[in-house]
């Protein structure tokens, strides 16, 4: 028979299993025009609402401008302005947008897209990084034009061949739709973490149930899922951090649409601007075939409203994978790490796990508005997970086994 | 449930018998369930209308230069097809617009630009009368595997 001890931990172990199965539980404004007029003539400063928004030396707010038949791209940093004519006429980027993306979708894509993703990394990235003095940028700030509006720059390599490093694992990245948004997060401070984020999952259909379950798993204290349609009024009083929306959107009229098999409706996006939303951050990945450059189309009218930032996808994503890549994001932004640092986190964790989707999956997501906030869920750790415990329990008996076996040997061996 | 008196009895000598064993086990499994519980369950909520796609009827098109032929399925709507073949690069190599057929053989000068042993891929769009995009196909891949 197991000694005392053995019997209290193994009583323990049984009793924890049972315990937890109960709990189940742009267009640009005329100021860029203006610096690009003034290229060559003047030393040029960076602008204001530039200056604001960058902390670092290797902060970079990169601008992108389609002409008529061309393409021109600013970089600014705190104390440089460089400005760089990105050869190739605007069609060809257009066919390149098209193809790269295209290439990306594909399941289990590996090696075909990493030329391409270089080749738009060079035309694209390093001439701006280059005329600002850098060769790599810790947090990119990107403000498309054209057809770079569709391109998922996370996915550009900065080296040929398969050992490319994918600027989404070394650069936070977060795409700003248009000048105004960028003014906008530049007037207001970098949003501070108060008490913890409150999340709130709006449930569009019953099956998204589990889905929301486990969103306000992750919220944690004051998390809570509430079934759409519902009115303004509740969305504003919750005061939530993170609105998770679970059904399929699409802009409409201004607004945001959301998809139900118990009828559509717009989301009152005046009364989520009015919430804790200003600080926070909307989770929108499942948008509805067919709209235009989905990404920022469906992100403008949240920003607008005074949403800080949205995380959403360039095309659909496996259901499956999904469910495991906002698990994971949800649990980086638990770790403290900002909304767009989250993601670089979220996006490398996926490329170390075989069968997840690739870039396909990771390079989806982006996103947009001000990524600096920080929304502070619950630990991952939680001290009441009852296999930390039981591992705990079974380590302890285990060492203590061993080392009676060890010491009925030892006088053996004398 | 009540539990039978001599299954109580096998797990009580298991216990006494293979206390290490039995503990090493508890171990192994806890350790297994925090490496699963990291990861959410697949969700499944409901999904929204689907793309409409083109299919490639030869998507690995290619071989000798003679035997290219780009054919794909037809689209309920469609005015015409845009063929777009590009390399690994993502430069055009081929582009034909307003292709009314379901079927294109490219021409002898277009041939002659593709090189042998090199990758090419190919895809299709359909466009309406309004030239808005209807449908897209998934990418087909081919290269020439030498010259005639």
């Amino acid at each position: 028979m197991p000694g005392r001890a053995g019997r209290i931990a193994i009583s323990c172990f049984w009793a924890m299993l049972y315990l937890s199965s109960l709990s189940g539980a742009q267009r640009h404004a005329p100021e860029i025009l203006d610096l690009l007029e003034r290229r060559g003539k003047e030393s040029l400063d960076p602008p204001e609402y530039f200056r604001k928004v960058l902390k670092g030396e290797d902060e970079v707010v990169v601008v992108y401008l389609a002409g008529p038949g061309s393409l021109m791209g600013m970089a600014v940093t705190r104390t440089r302005v460089g400005i760089a004519e990105i050869p190739g006429e605007l069609h060809a980027w257009d066919d390149r947008v098209r193809r790269f993306t295209l290439l990306l979708q594909e399941r289990g894509f590996g090696r075909d897209a990493v030329p391409g993703a270089h080749v738009l990394f060079r035309g694209l990235i390093e001439p701006l990084l280059e005329s600002v003095g850098l060769d790599k940028a810790a947090r990119l700030w990107i403000l498309p034009d054209g057809p770079l509006v569709r391109l998922p720059f996370s996915a550009l390599a900065t080296k040929r061949g398969p050992e490319g490093t994918w600027l989404g694992f070394v650069s936070a990245i977060q795409v700003i739709p248009d000048l105004a948004t960028m003014k906008r997060v530049a007037a207001r401070s970098v949003p501070v973490a108060g008490g913890p984020a409150r999340v709130l999952a709006l449930v569009v259909e019953d099956s998204a149930t589990t889905e929301a379950d486990r969103v306000v798993n992750h919220g944690g204290e004051g998390s809570v899922a509430i079934s759409w349609p519902c009115g303004g009024e509740k969305l504003e009083a919750l005061q939530p951090r993170i609105l998770h929306l679970t059904g399929f959107v699409r802009p409409a009229g201004g607004g945001i649409e959301i998809a139900s098999s118990r009828g559509g409706g717009l989301l009152d996006l005046e009364a989520a601007g009015a919430s804790d939303l200003r600080a926070g951050l909307v989770v929108a990945t499942r948008i509805a075939s067919g709209v235009e450059n989905r990404a920022l189309a469906v992100s403008r009218p949240f920003l607008e409203a005074g949403v800080a930032a949205v995380l959403v996808t360039h095309w659909a994503v496996d259901e499956r994978i999904l469910g495991k890549f906002l698990g994971r994001y949800y649990l980086n932004l638990g770790r403290g790490l900002d909304a767009a640092g989250a993601l670089v986190e979220t996006r490398r964790a996926f490329s170390r796990s075989p069968g997840l989707g690739g870039p396909s999956t990771w390079a989806a997501f982006d996103v947009t508005g001000d990524g600096r906030i920080r929304l502070p869920l619950r630990k991952p750790f939680r001290w009441f997970n009852f296999w930390w415990y039981a591992a705990l329990i079974s380590t302890l008996y285990l060492g203590y086994r061993v080392v009676r076996v060890l010491s009925r040997a030892s006088p053996a061996r004398d | 449930m009540e539990t039978k008196p001599e299954n109580k009895n096998r797990i009580r000598l298991l216990l006494r018998d293979r206390p290490v064993q039995v503990s090493a086990l508890c171990l192994f499994l806890s350790i297994l369930m925090l490496y699963l519980t990291r990861e959410w369950d697949p969700l499944r909520p409901s999904g929204g209308a689907a793309q409409p796609s083109i299919r490639l009827e030869n998507p690995d098109t290619g071989g000798s230069p003679g035997g290219i032929r780009f054919r794909w399925s037809p689209v309920p709507g469609a005015a015409h097809f845009l063929l777009d073949v590009f390399d690994t690069d993502l430069e055009t190599v081929i582009q034909r617009d307003r292709l009314e057929g379901q079927e294109y053989v490219p021409e002898s000068a277009e041939v002659r630009n593709l090189k042998a042993e090199v990758d090419y891929s190919w895809w299709v769009r359909a466009r309406g009368p309004d030239g808005q995009c209807l449908a897209a196909s998934p990418r087909g891949k081919f290269r020439l595997s030498g010259r005639e």
